[in-house]
Parts: structure tokens; C-alpha cells; sequence
């Protein structure tokens, strides 16, 4: 049995639950609309983990999960709750029964994809690019600084820059071009992350256990994933990594304990290769429907054990 | 340079930092809250090299270059500076300041030598109950039965009642020093909360254990450490610790 977590519509869910159908492979979903819908319960005794969880009329020993796809978001964030006052029992309902099937996730011996403490890693890009290099990938050369001086002295170095947010909050990648410099002294009230500019192929690759589904994105937009939002457009196909990149790709997947992951690679027009960031929640069904990659597949086949 | 990096009124910090100056360490002692409304913060990051540099408000600079040792005693960004921005920039600054700090701490390496700071714990490894559970047990720890349903919430099978004895473990550098001062308890016990220390993988962890029907249970874990007498001890060896460079730092994985 898999278990999804999170919103029935959210297109990746809804492509594994589509594969796991066609597949013949049973699952549950935990729909994040209605906490009141589940019932979860378990115990820990002697360092064995049983109990069940219940959705609707169907029930499962928590033993026969073999795997659980988590794609929760925040609480509040959903309809049903968002604006509901804190001390709303609704909200208090939901955010114990939340609390309560993360922290069984992070013990439970299905397949996980991800562990929350995994996908923690994506919420300071800095620390994760430091854990991407430790696993043989360069990264552009950054800077975090809340003194103008410093950035200019670093756009000396080299050249053209970008900036983003370190954290993942407000996370588009954008060129510091005149008007941005004009307005530098801005910095002075939070440090922000510069990075250098590259030129070269976008190229994001898929993980999944110990497969790889990677696609050359082209754009004309800086932050290919916004590019229809600012007036650009972008081309997807399917590409053949080199094995030493590949075998470097599952060494992140697997070093940043991310079994399924978006790795972010850029190779330039001298051939050198670098990572921009690990993906611990990909949206893959956007890479999914422009090449035919069988992405949710291989990710139905994993939440089941199966295959790799 | 010996950096340490606390909160204001850190009585731990406090005794640490005494003891290292007693040692002729003189400690360069920052607050996190320095740390977020310095006048200039720069971390630069190239082909693997790390390189920070920040001036504090009072004229201190601290330039990694410089820098032998690192203690991180930050447990949470304040709050109480970011409410000078608006509602959203208030939130947007906070995740970002934090996830600054993280990198910066990580930025240290080897010279970090407690505790290091990961995105779910400024301090530590952010573990959660089950998972403090389970490793307790792992550990040799005896474990009570715990029980969660999303009805009622989380219980113990325990019959005791806030009357019954706490002590408190604290495990550094293969050490296990125990408050109240002058508590025994037998190795088995000892070594079970070094075996926990290290599976956690944060370099200086306090476990709790509460006595009932003959037996100390595991209670919780975390990296507060008591400020009681008897801490002197525990405080000694961290500062020889510094100053001999005698210890390995544990760096654990995200």
C-alpha cells in the first residue's frame, strides 16, 4: 500500500496516483482538505512501531505501507483552514493530526519521499550548495552581503550578477542590472545573495531511486520558471547525461538523503559543469508532459518497492 | 580567535566564556542579535572556499580567517529587531536571516566544534519525539510505551506524577556529567546516554530521565544544558577541550 499526502489536485500527486491506478497498485491519500477525514494511531514499544491508519471506510496496518509520497503544505495555507483564528478547534484538530503523521513519517520504514528534515536542506541555498560541492559539483560563486561596496567589488570580479533570496522565500532569480544598482543601498537592511551570471545550457535532472530523467530546458528568461510570467517562453527535451554527471547526481540524491529530487545543472559552452540547487519537492509533471518522461512512473514503482 | 555566539543572558554561555578567559582564551563573545543588526555582514563562497567577515555595531570585526574555534549556543532568531519592517518583509527577512546564519555556521567546517546549526535546528538536530524514542531505545535506554492517535493526541504508559526524580545527562567529548551533582548511576546507564549522544550527532547533548518503579527512564533529550551546581565541571573540561584541541566535532547530516 502507498500513501500520498497532501492535495488530490496538486498535479505531481495526481500523476502518481494516476500511475499507481494503471499500475495496479493500491494506495490511500490523505487529503490535506479535510483532517477530520483520517484517523491515525500507533504506538512504540520496546523500538517496534504498529498501529493503523484509517481514510474513509478503508483501513491499513501502518506495517503494510511501503511507501509514502509527501507532498504536504503548510496548514494554513489551505482553504478549509486559512484564516481560521489559532485557537479555532478546526485548526487545532488539523494541526495535531498534521503534527502527528509527520513525525510518524519520519519514523515509519516505508520509502519516504522526502523526509521533511531531508527537504530541510532547500530552505538555506547557501548550505545546500556547500553540501552539493562536497559531492563533486562547482557552484557559481556567491556572495552574501548586506554592503553595497562589497557587491560592486564582486561584480568587478565577475561581471554580470544575479540575485535571489537565501532562504526560498520570494525565490526568482533575477539579473542586477542598472536599475537594481541604482537602488543597492537597500541591502543595507538584509543581506541578499549574489551570484555570478552563467551562460551555458539549463539541464534539470530527475532522480528517482537510481534513475535519472534529465531535459535541456532553453529560454530566453533567466529563471526559466517564470518565463512565461515575464514575457519569455522555454523549450523542453530529453537529454543523455554523461555518466560521471549521472553517477554525481545520484551521489546528491543520495548524500542529501533525497531519493527523488530536481537537480539543477548548468553546462557551459568550455564544458564545465555546475549545480545550482537540489529540488527536494520537484514539480515534475511540467518536465513530465513536455517530454513524455515517465517520471511519475518511476516514482509509483519506488513508493511500491518495486523496480529500483 | 575563540568565537562564541550566544543569546543575550546565556547563563551557560556566561560560564563558559568565564572559564575561558580564565584560561587566557579571551573569547570574542557575540549575540546572535549582533549578529543580525551588524553594520556589515559579507560571506563569500568560490570553488569550495569559504571567507566571512562581519562588523558589529560596537566596532568588532570577526574575520573567519582569523578565527580557530567556533561554539554555537543559538537555539532561534530573534524576532523583536524584524518588527521595525512591514507584516510580509518581516517574515521574508527572518527566513532569510536565518537561513544566513545556517550558511554561515556551515561556512566554519571543522572549526564549528558545537553545535552545528542545520536548516530544522540553529542548534542541533531538530528530532522528533518517535524519533528521540526510538534512538533511546536503540541506545539501552529504558522506554516507556508511548501511544499517539490524532483524536486524542500523544500519552505514556507511565504512572508517576511530576513528583517522581529527573536527572539531568549531559554527554560531551565521550564524557557523561550528571545534575544534580553527585548523582551516581550505574555505567550501563552512563554509557547508554553516551551511545545516545552519539547516534544523535550533536557534540554536546543533555538527556533527561525520570525515576519510577525502580528503574530511570528515558524522559527527552536536547542541547539546554542545566545551569546548577555542579556545572563547573562540564565547563572546565569544554574549555580544555578549546584550548588543547583534544576532541573531535561531529558534523551530522542533514
Amino acid at each position: 500500500m502507498v500513501l500520498l499526502c497532501g492535495i488530490p489536485t496538486d498535479n505531481p500527486l495526481d500523476r502518481i496516483a494516476d500511475a499507481l491506478e494503471e499500475k495496479d497498485i493500491p494506495f490511500l491519500v490523505l487529503n490535506q482538505h479535510d483532517y477530520d477525514a483520517f484517523y491515525l494511531s500507533y504506538r512504540i514499544d520496546q523500538g517496534k512501531t504498529s498501529g493503523e491508519l484509517a481514510v474513509g471506510d478503508r483501513s491499513v496496518d501502518l506495517e503494510d505501507i511501503t511507501g509514502v509520497y509527501n507532498r504536504m503544505t503548510d496548514i494554513r495555507a489551505v482553504p478549509e483552514y486559512r484564516g481560521l483564528n489559532e485557537d479555532d478547534p478546526r485548526l487545532l484538530r488539523a494541526l495535531r493530526a498534521h503534527d502527528m503523521v509527520t513525525e510518524w513519517i519520519s519514523i515509519c520504514e516505508a520509502r519516504v519521499v522526502n523526509h521533511i528534515r531531508a527537504m530541510a536542506s532547500n530552505g538555506s541555498k547557501p548550505y545546500q550548495m556547500m553540501l552539493i560541492e562536497s559531492f563533486g559539483f562547482r557552484t557559481p560563486a556567491s556572495l552574501i552581503t548586506n554592503e553595497p561596496g562589497a557587491v560592486l567589488a564582486f561584480r568587478k570580479q565577475y561581471g554580470t550578477l544575479v540575485y535571489k533570496s537565501a532562504s526560498g522565500v520570494r525565490s526568482i532569480v533575477q539579473e542586477l542590472d542598472e536599475e537594481q544598482l541604482s537602488g543597492l543601498d537597500r541591502i543595507t537592511r538584509c543581506p541578499v545573495l549574489f551570484q555570478q551570471r552563467l551562460e551555458g545550457t539549463n539541464i534539470r535532472v530527475h532522480v528517482v531511486g537510481r534513475e535519472l530523467f534529465a531535459t535541456i530546458v532553453t529560454s530566453n528568461r533567466i529563471d526559466y520558471r517564470y518565463a512565461t510570467r515575464y514575457g519569455g517562453d522555454t523549450r523542453l527535451e530529453t537529454f543523455a547525461l554523461p555518466p560521471d554527471i549521472a553517477a554525481r547526481c545520484i551521489a546528491v540524491s543520495e548524500g542529501l538523503q533525497l531519493p527523488v529530487a530536481g537537480i539543477d545543472l548548468l553546462l557551459t559552452p568550455g564544458g564545465d559543469w555546475y549545480c545550482f540547487e537540489a529540488n527536494p519537492s520537484p514539480g515534475f509533471s511540467y518536465f513530465e508532459e513536455h517530454t513524455g518522461q515517465p517520471i511519475a512512473a518511476a516514482i509509483a514503482n519506488y513508493l511500491a518497492n518495486a523496480g529500483n | 580567535m575563540v568565537l562564541l555566539i550566544q543569546h543575550p543572558g546565556d547563563r551557560f554561555a556566561s560560564a563558559i566564556a568565564r572559564q575561558l578567559f580564565l584560561a587566557g582564551c579571551n573569547p570574542v563573545i557575540v549575540t546572535v542579535d549582533e549578529i543580525m543588526t551588524c553594520k556589515g555582514f559579507s560571506l563569500r563562497m568560490e570553488d569550495g572556499r569559504y571567507a566571512s567577515r562581519i562588523l558589529l555595531r560596537r566596532g568588532t570585526e570577526i574575520d573567519s580567517a582569523s578565527v580557530s574555534i567556533v561554539i554555537n549556543l543559538v537555539q532561534r532568531m530573534p524576532v523583536h529587531f524584524i518588527q521595525v519592517f512591514k507584516k510580509a518583509d518581516a517574515e521574508y527577512v527572518y527566513q532569510e536571516w536565518r537561513a544566513i546564519f545556517i550558511a554561515w555556521m556551515k561556512s566554519f567546517g571543522d572549526k564549528l566544534v558545537f553545535n552545528p546549526a542545520t536548516p530544522t535546528a540553529l542548534s542541533g538536530i531538530d528530532y522528533s519525539r518517535p524519533e528521540w524514542i526510538q534512538m533511546a531505545t536503540t541506545s539501552g535506554l529504558p522506554v516507556e510505551p508511548a501511544e499517539w492517535d490524532t483524536q486524542s493526541g500523544m500519552h505514556t504508559v507511565f504512572n508517576g506524577s511530576s513528583q517522581n526524580p529527573v536527572m539531568a545527562v549531559s554527554c560531551f567529548n565521550g564524557q557523561a556529567y550528571m545534575f544534580p551533582n553527585g548523582m551516581k548511576v550505574s555505567d550501563s546507564l552512563r554509557d547508554s546516554c553516551l551511545q545516545l549522544q552519539a547516534l544523535s550527532g550533536i557534540p554536546l547533548l543533555t538527556v533527561r530521565l525520570w525515576y519510577w518503579n525502580e528503574t530511570w527512564h528515558f524522559l527527552d533529550a536536547g542541547v539546554d544544558t542545566p545551569v546548577v551546581q555542579g556545572i563547573e565541571t562540564l565547563v572546565q573540561d569544554i574549555t580544555a577541550s578549546v584550548v588543547q584541541g583534544g576532541f573531535a566535532s561531529l558534523n551530522p547530516q542533514p
